[in-house]
């Protein structure tokens, strides 16, 4: 008798499907982490409502990072983007937001205290921009990861059950 | 005859008291998280203030100015001066990076370690000087409270490290190792 499961193509087909979602908590931690980038940039757009869009020293979010009009609208959409990957599970929209807020740190960095800074940060906004890039980036990563990890002890597990069979 | 249960800890139960430990841990953590933040602003690029002689150039120099602890401010004068700009590099990157990892709680063990490495740095440079009007304790709770964030794992509750782990367990391999120890 074999003792090891033996799936049809079909249902490793729904396995892998299924394997392949965001699960719920990830699900729910990206939209938090989107919904940070968001409520910074729409904070940011308040206060820097005076300001030129590309103004070189942004305005000051609170006590904490600066922004000016363009970096509040580019948080806006990188948070919007973020939440919407959230909502439908879409590891791709995740992944797109973190490449953007890495993209950000670089300008921030480079572009900090520089007649030209085009997104108006500091080195408190370079904070502010890396911690969601790394942590949404983790989160993809270590998701697929996981889920390659469990897809592969399925397809030996269904090696091995072939070989008994035979 | 009876088995005695090893004591939990207040982080590991339910109900109100676990929460309250719990919540505790993460308003330590966030506050930490966002005064590094808030702090990393005045790290002004390219020269960091080294051609006006303020921020912090001038911070830094009070260690060997004011020495508090004698290698440091020989490390100071003989290390950091001549490098500035490579290790004001570096202190505009670990302070944001201990702002943004100590916030979301990602990676937050080794953070908070990093936080403590700084804590001292920044005690051995400033806890002497007379330019500035400084709260000395200020340093010490600042390194106890990094302490406390490393020991209990600060970023296990509410933080991705919390949802990041049982994924690193289920991964396996080298880096999900290192990860989970940092974590």
């Amino acid at each position: 008798m074999n003792a090891l499961p033996h799936r049809t193509p079909d249902e490793v087909s729904t396995e892998g499907t299924v394997m392949n979602a965001m699960t719920e908590p990830v699900r729910r931690a990206v939209i938090v982490v989107g919904a940070i980038v968001l409520i910074g940039g729409i904070a940011g757009l308040i206060v820097s409502s005076g300001q030129d869009l590309t103004e070189p020293r942004g305005a000051r979010v609170g006590a904490l990072m600066h922004l000016n009009p363009l970096g509040s609208w580019v948080s806006i959409a990188l948070g919007v983007l973020t939440i919407v990957g959230g909502v439908l599970r879409s590891h791709a929209a995740v992944l797109a937001a973190s490449v953007g807020l890495f993209v950000c740190v670089v300008f921030v960095t480079f572009g900090a205290n520089r007649p030209t800074n085009p997104l108006g940060g500091t080195a408190s906004t370079v904070s502010f921009y890396l911690g969601p890039a790394a942590g949404l980036l983790a989160l993809v990563l270590a998701e697929r990861a996981a889920q390659q990890a469990a897809s592969s002890s399925v397809e030996a597990t269904d090696d091995a059950a072939r070989e008994h069979d035979h | 005859m009876s088995v005695m249960q090893a004591p939990r800890s207040p982080v590991d139960i339910g109900g109100l008291e676990g929460r309250a430990s719990r919540l505790s841990l993460v308003a330590i953590r966030i506050v930490l998280g966002v005064t590094f933040l808030h702090e990393a602003a005045w790290k002004r690029p390219p020269d960091f203030g080294s051609e006006s002689g303020r921020g912090l150039w001038e911070w830094s120099n009070f260690a060997v100015d004011f020495p508090v602890f004698l290698p440091y401010s020989w490390f100071v004068e003989n290390v950091v001066q001549p490098n500035f700009i490579f290790f004001g590099w570096v202190t505009f990157f670990l302070e944001a990076g201990i702002g943004a990892f100590l916030i979301l709680g990602l990676l937050t063990r080794v953070t908070a370690l990093a936080g403590v490495v700084q804590s001292f740095a920044i005690t051995f440079s400033v806890l002497n000087q007379d330019v500035f009007s400084e709260w000395s304790y200020a340093y010490y709770i600042m390194i106890a409270a990094f302490l406390a964030v490393f020991g209990t794992a600060a970023g296990r509750f509410y933080g991705l490290d919390g949802v990041l782990r049982p994924l690193w367990k289920r991964s396996g391999g080298k880096i999900a190792q290192l990860l989970l120890r940092a974590s």
